[in-house]
Formats: C-alpha cells, sequence, structure tokens
C-alpha cells in the first residue's frame, strides 16, 4: 500500500477504466461527479448544482468532498464538505479557483498534499489551455512524478518530452506498475 | 465552581469535532471577572444550572457527539459538534431555549487542519455564513 505517497486523479474525461489497481496502490482523487462506485478520499468541485449532486451521490459518501471557500460557505453544514487549501501556484498560473477545471484543482491539490507520484486517468489535455495549464504545473513542481495514464496507443505523446517529472503510460504499464508496488 | 464532568460520558476518543460555537451566557453572568465570580456564588449557581440545562437539552436534540469545553470563558461555554446537521439544529432552536450564541461559527478544515471563524448572519428568512 503506497498511500500518502501515490495517488490516482480522475480528470473530466469519462474513461471505462476499472480503478480498482489504483485503489490499492494509493488514494484517489475525483473531479466532480462521479457515476460509479470509486472509493475517492477527495473529490473536488466548484460548480453548485454539482457539489449538490455529489453531496447525494451515494458513491462519494465516504469521500470528502473540497470546494472553494466561497461556496464552503454556504454548504458549511455538510460534514462531509470542506475548502479547498490555498494553493501556491495560482498566482503563477493566472487562474481564478472559482472557475478553472476540476481536473486542475485535483491536480494542484494532490500536489499541495505533496503525493510524491500522481497517475492522471482521463485528463482532458486536448483542450489546449488545460494543456498548457498542465505542463506549466509540472514545470513548477519539479519534485512531483506526474504520469499521464492512458488506453495503449501506438503513437507516441511528445507534449510532456521537455520535462523531466511528466511521463506518459498506457494502462497496462500502469497495472504492471501497481501489482509491483502493491503488497 | 463546580462546572465540570457534567459532559456525556460516552465520547468517541476518535471523534472529529469540526463545528464549534460559543454559548453566551445568562444575562446575569455576562462578562464577570473571574475575582467577580468568587464574590458571586448567586450568579456561578446560576451559570452552572444554565449548563446543567445545556447538557440535558444537547442529550435531548443532538444526534451525534458533542463536547462542552470545561475552560472557562468571559464569552461564554464553548460547544464542539461533531455533526453540522446538529449545530444547524441548535442554532436553528436557540429560540426556543432562550439562550444566545455568539454569531460566529468555527470550523476545523479536515484537510488542512486549518481552524477558521466564519460570520453568521441572521435574515429574516434564516441564517447566512459569510
Amino acid at each position: 500500500m503506497k498511500k500518502y505517497t501515490h495517488i490516482t486523479l480522475v480528470g473530466n474525461v469519462s474513461i471505462d477504466y476499472d480503478y480498482k489497481g489504483c485503489d490499492k496502490l494509493g488514494d484517489i482523487v475525483v473531479s466532480g461527479d462521479i457515476s460509479m462506485p470509486l472509493n475517492a478520499k477527495f473529490s473536488i468541485t466548484n460548480s453548485e448544482p454539482e457539489l449538490q449532486r455529489m453531496i447525494n451521490n451515494i458513491n462519494l459518501k465516504n469521500s470528502t468532498i473540497l470546494t472553494p471557500l466561497t461556496l464552503y460557505k454556504k454548504y458549511l453544514f455538510f460534514n462531509n464538505v470542506d475548502y479547498l487549501p490555498s494553493f501556491p501556484d495560482l498566482q503563477k498560473l493566472h487562474i481564478d479557483i472559482d472557475r478553472c477545471s476540476t481536473q486542475l484543482l485535483s491536480l494542484l491539490c494532490s500536489i499541495w498534499c505533496e503525493y510524491d507520484k500522481v497517475f492522471l486517468f482521463g485528463y482532458n489535455i486536448e483542450d489546449l489551455n488545460e494543456r498548457e495549464l498542465l505542463i506549466r504545473t509540472a514545470a513548477n513542481n519539479p519534485h512531483v512524478q506526474i504520469y499521464y495514464c492512458r488506453k495503449p496507443n501506438a503513437n507516441k505523446i511528445k507534449l510532456f518530452d521537455h520535462l523531466s517529472n511528466v511521463s506518459v503510460m498506457d494502462f497496462n504499464e500502469f497495472k504492471k506498475y501497481a501489482e509491483e508496488h502493491t503488497e | 465552581m463546580n462546572l465540570k464532568n457534567m459532559q456525556k460520558n460516552t465520547q468517541n476518543k476518535d471523534t472529529f469535532f469540526k463545528y464549534i460555537v460559543t454559548l453566551k451566557w445568562p444575562q446575569v453572568a455576562r462578562n464577570r471577572s473571574v475575582e467577580t465570580l468568587q464574590e458571586r456564588p448567586d450568579i456561578v449557581q446560576e451559570m452552572n444550572h444554565f449548563r446543567e440545562k445545556l447538557e440535558r437539552v444537547c442529550k435531548l436534540i443532538l444526534k451525534k457527539e458533542y463536547k462542552i469545553e470545561d475552560k472557562f470563558h468571559i464569552s461564554g461555554m464553548k460547544i464542539q459538534f461533531e455533526s453540522g446537521q446538529d449545530l444547524y439544529e441548535f442554532i436553528v432552536r436557540q429560540p426556543e431555549f432562550e439562550w444566545e450564541i455568539l454569531p460566529k461559527i468555527s470550523t476545523v478544515n479536515s484537510l488542512t487542519g486549518e481552524y477558521k471563524t466564519f460570520d453568521l448572519v441572521y435574515q429574516p428568512t434564516g441564517f447566512n455564513i459569510i
């Protein structure tokens, strides 16, 4: 069990993947609402309608739902709702915590929690702005090893080649890694 | 002053008390120094009765764990709640029990451990946290 060192980040793109291996390997952080049972330690949102759905979502019953402070004040009486920490990267990235994507917030939160290895599943990099923010976040935090996990694909991704702390891993490689690092 | 040993004995050691509010003392006991209280046993008795009432009401209306602080505060009695729904119930039922909390709610963030205090603003339709 690699809790506190490994975290799986479930991004904004819905993918067909069995997260059992992720749960054994470490913690899981979810971006927004989910429709599958997942033992997520944290789930993150900055949207009020989504937060309302998440509060009532049985799949997130044991998960701490993290939101920006403005939203937290409205839902303070719900035990599993808490506010996000203040991220040192916010100013460098020029982002608004109330409007940016939940996957970016999940990434910043994973880094803030000082997980050594962050595995990105369903992380949207087709959006150029999201891709740019991911690259800048990774560059700002060279001590955190980030793995972009995707379906096995013969085409190589060269977007992260200039970053020593970002690697691309396919699901089979991840499964093998998880098996090797799970007691 | 015998304000101790009156809280629920069944508290679980692992209970995380996320919410904290301060319940104001009854009018006669507000803003009294320890020195004054030592000279006024009648006020101390009033405070003891108040605490007994609080303990009874909490046992009656709260569903989860709570803790009433033993330490004397000039502003009132600090009460810690495990459940936000219990705290909500405690706030909305203040007129029923003729007491008043300081209009502030403190919470402990489960991720960061940060202790933060928010203002409670009463409105005709309910209350807001700001």
